[in-house]
């Protein structure tokens, strides 16, 4: 990078400077790959506003060339490439010889034994109450109504990727290197042709193609000389102060000066530490419905003084009025390592600079199959620069605001934000006290005219007018002086941190995260076989269930299903040990039950009675005052 | 197929038992009246058992104390509320009145503190399996 404009030969090195190592999970099948040999493996497709599927450019003439120089197509057309064709999948099955489908029939072998070694860990759904495991079933039956990657395109993915890596194995990453607000940001765009999360590790979705980004932000000094600050890796759709680490953070592994990326087997997503995380779809309750909840647990803590230990630690079921669907992310770090010092080193990357290339800028389709999945999950992303609708990309047009970085001035330039900030607030200060001091002064002159015209009878109005006056004046003299007051707090503590970072001190290296997305503890992982078990066919024995009481219990509905769901809430609380947090909650409900049965049945003896004890109580309170 | 083969078993066992009668419907519905009685006075007695193990557990201060006593007004209140569904006795109002205020006092935080302290929500030991 010379004078802030792009010079290639410097940005690659910097790139391969500060080139990430990832670590991958055994099982793992796809790898970071360059686009180029992809495209030219795909057909580029349209899907009409109609529903009409039309091939623009057949497979094996499409190049990067080409792909970003595509006409329009009307309002309401998705363009998206095909790696996988159905006729792929009828070859993997067909009986015949040849060596593409001795080739096929290998990678199918690898695939499955690559699966083999992958092991699934414990307690996704145990880890999780009913409405969650119920949620998640009704996801997964979801998957057969709506728009989905079929069943066997992981294989023909793997296939079609084996013919491009047969030759030789490709480890690519795309690099971008940017300045935005002081600091200089090195992208590095990693492709995967396919994402089988969900057909080879129990994840949420499929989908063709699959771009993840790792991103490092360097500050330069006025030599030049560059120096690494921060990291940010993505994961799903995370965005945000939580997605960074600082350099220094004991968290951020490092090989030399290679940050080490812990991959999600099939879903890709990046992490810090090695180890299985919950990744939770939250769904959010009605809004009316989340309100009531919220207003009755305020009743019974604050105006019942009910316990309220639970409310310092929030449930794992998401946040009160939410409940999550659970995925794993399986980033053990245990598979194939590539970049410095891991089993595979980098190709060359390929620099998207600038100009930006027309594959990035000009294809503002899908980079893979599209669905049409409501949901967009088994849609294929887009490109770096775009979403799936075709709107820019945050993390491309402003990476420091994805990762939280827009307010963290770079190290090079954060003592001068400091005193120039002090400089406006002792500027501000200033008027403050001059605005204090002219209406200070218009104050005290109303306030003598209101004594003066107090008790006088001839003067008409002037007395009401100057007292209305004087009492909005004083009002607002007393806001003055207060925002002058907060005023003389900051430039105190502006003074106290400048004089920190003068002294070479930083702030603790994670006090930015509010929510660190952690791998899961050794107590999660070691849930017991049955609690295992019981979780896996708790759903599904609760519908069995529901469905004998309707056909054979219907005289004693009711009292029968109440019985068996307190019967699975019981066991459930017995596994989880949180059998005093259940009884409690069971016990609020009858109590609350019995008293409306109570209120129907006696409500005016009821009332009588708590007139009675009121009226009792206030002549005791009255009486031993008395006897003080 | 073989599913349809279960089905198909179970579809003949259930005709055979429409068209035999057997067991009694009348028998049947003795035999439940029996066991709803005898339910609902173990519960009674169950409750009883725990509130007196509750009891003893807030005599001498032991923590787990607090679980029997819970337990003993969940029987209390569920029974309770089971049988005003069913027969609607007198006594099962001044057993719901009097569970609603050991109800409150159990989970009010002086009580929780003592019985519970420092506890976080996960780390319950009652019971678990």
């Amino acid at each position: 990078m010379k004078d802030g404009r792009l010079d290639p030969e410097s940005d690659v090195a910097l790139l391969r400077r500060f080139e990430p190592v990832m670590r991958f999970t055994k099982g793992e099948r796809f790898y970071p790959l360059d686009v180029e040999p992809y495209v030219r493996a795909c057909g580029l497709w349209v899907h009409r506003a109609g529903g009409q599927e039309e091939a623009v450019v057949p497979r094996g003439k499409l190049t990067l060339e080409n792909l970003g120089r595509q006409p329009e197509d009307g309002p309401g057309a998705v363009h998206y490439l095909r790696f996988t064709e159905p006729r792929d999948i009828r070859e993997l099955y067909s009986r015949g010889s040849g060596s593409s489908l001795k080739r096929g029939r290998r990678v199918i072998e690898d695939l499955r034994s690559a699966r083999k070694n992958f092991r699934v860990g414990r307690g996704r759904l145990a880890r999780v109450g009913y409405v969650s495991r119920f949620a998640d079933a009704l996801y997964s039956v979801a998957l057969l109504a709506r728009g989905r990657v079929p069943g066997e395109s992981a294989y023909a993915a793997s296939v079609a990727y084996g013919r491009i890596t047969s030759e030789r194995d490709h480890y690519n990453y795309h690099g971008r290197v940017l300045r935005q607000d002081g600091w200089l940001v090195l992208q590095y765009w990693l492709f995967y042709p396919f994402n089988d999360w969900r057909s080879g590790f129990f994840g949420a979705n499929d989908h063709e193609a699959d771009w993840e980004k790792v991103m490092v932000f360097l500050s330069q000094s006025e030599g030049g000389e560059v120096r690494p600050e921060w990291t940010a890796y993505a994961a799903h759709e995370y965005t945000g102060d939580n997605l960074r680490r600082r350099w220094d953070d004991p968290e951020l592994e490092k090989v030399g000066e290679h940050p080490v990326v812990h991959v999600a087997a099939g879903s890709h997503a990046s992490f810090y530490s090695p180890g299985e995380y919950l990744t939770e779809l939250e769904l959010n309750f009605p809004a009316p419905i989340a309100r009531t909840a919220d207003r009755m647990r305020r009743f019974w803590r604050r105006t019942l003084r009910q316990y309220a230990g639970e409310a310092a630690a929030p449930d794992r079921d998401g946040a009160p009025g939410s409940f999550v669907i659970p995925f794993v992310d399986y980033a053990r770090g245990d598979g194939l390592s590539v970049g410095p010092g891991g089993d595979r080193e980098w190709d060359p990357p390929r620099l998207i600079g600038d100009p930006v290339p027309d594959w990035v800028s000009g294809y503002r389709g899908l980079w893979g199959l599209y669905t049409r999945d409501p949901f967009k999950g088994e849609d294929a992303p887009a490109g770096p620069m775009y979403d799936r609708g075709g709107g820019p990309d945050r993390a491309w047009y402003d990476p420091v605001g994805w990762a939280g970085l827009d307010k963290v001035p770079a190290p090079t330039e954060e003592l001068g934000v400091v005193l120039g900030r002090r400089a406006e607030v002792a500027a501000r200060r200033a008027r403050l006290r001059a605005e204090i001091e002219e209406k200070g002064r218009e104050l005290r002159g109303l306030g003598v005219e209101v004594a003066a015209l107090q008790g006088r009878s001839d003067v008409g109005g002037a007395y009401e007018v100057r007292k209305s006056r004087l009492g909005a004046l004083a009002v607002e003299v007393n806001r003055v002086r207060e925002r002058e007051a907060a005023d003389a707090t900051v430039l105190e503590t502006l003074d106290v941190y400048a004089g920190r970072l003068r002294a070479g001190e930083r702030e603790p290296a994670r006090a930015h995260i509010s929510r660190a997305h952690t791998p899961a503890s050794d107590v999660e992982l070691h849930t017991s076989r049955v609690a295992e078990v019981w979780a896996a066919v708790s759903v599904s024995l609760a519908l069995i269930c529901l469905v004998a009481i309707i056909v054979f219990e219907r005289e004693h509905l009711m009292v029968a299903l109440v019985a068996s769901i307190a019967v699975f809430a019981f066991v459930e609380a017995g596994f989880k040990g949180r059998l005093t947090r259940l009884v409690s909650s069971v016990n609020v409900g009858l109590a609350v039950v019995a008293a409306l049965i109570l209120a129907y049945e006696f409500f005016w003896q009821m009332v009588i009675l708590g007139v009675l004890t009121l009226g009792l109580y206030v002549l005791w309170d009255n009486l031993r005052e008395l006897r003080r | 197929m073989v599913f349809e083969a279960v089905g198909l078993a179970s579809l003949a066992a259930y005709h055979v038992y429409l068209r035999a009668g057997w067991p009694r419907m009348e028998l049947v519905a003795e035999l439940r009246r029996s066991f709803e009685t005898l339910a609902a006075g173990g519960a009674f007695v169950a409750a009883a058992i725990l509130a007196a193990v509750g009891a003893m557990g807030f005599l001498f201060m032991r923590r787990r104390g607090w679980l029997p006593a819970a337990l003993a007004q969940t029987l209390g209140l569920g029974t309770c509320v089971a049988l005003y569904a069913d027969l609607e006795p007198v006594f099962v109002y001044p057993v719901m009145g009097y569970c609603i205020v050991m109800v409150l006092y159990l989970n009010s935080r002086d009580v929780r503190t003592v019985f519970h302290p420092g506890r976080e929500p996960g780390d319950d030991t009652g019971g678990g399996a």
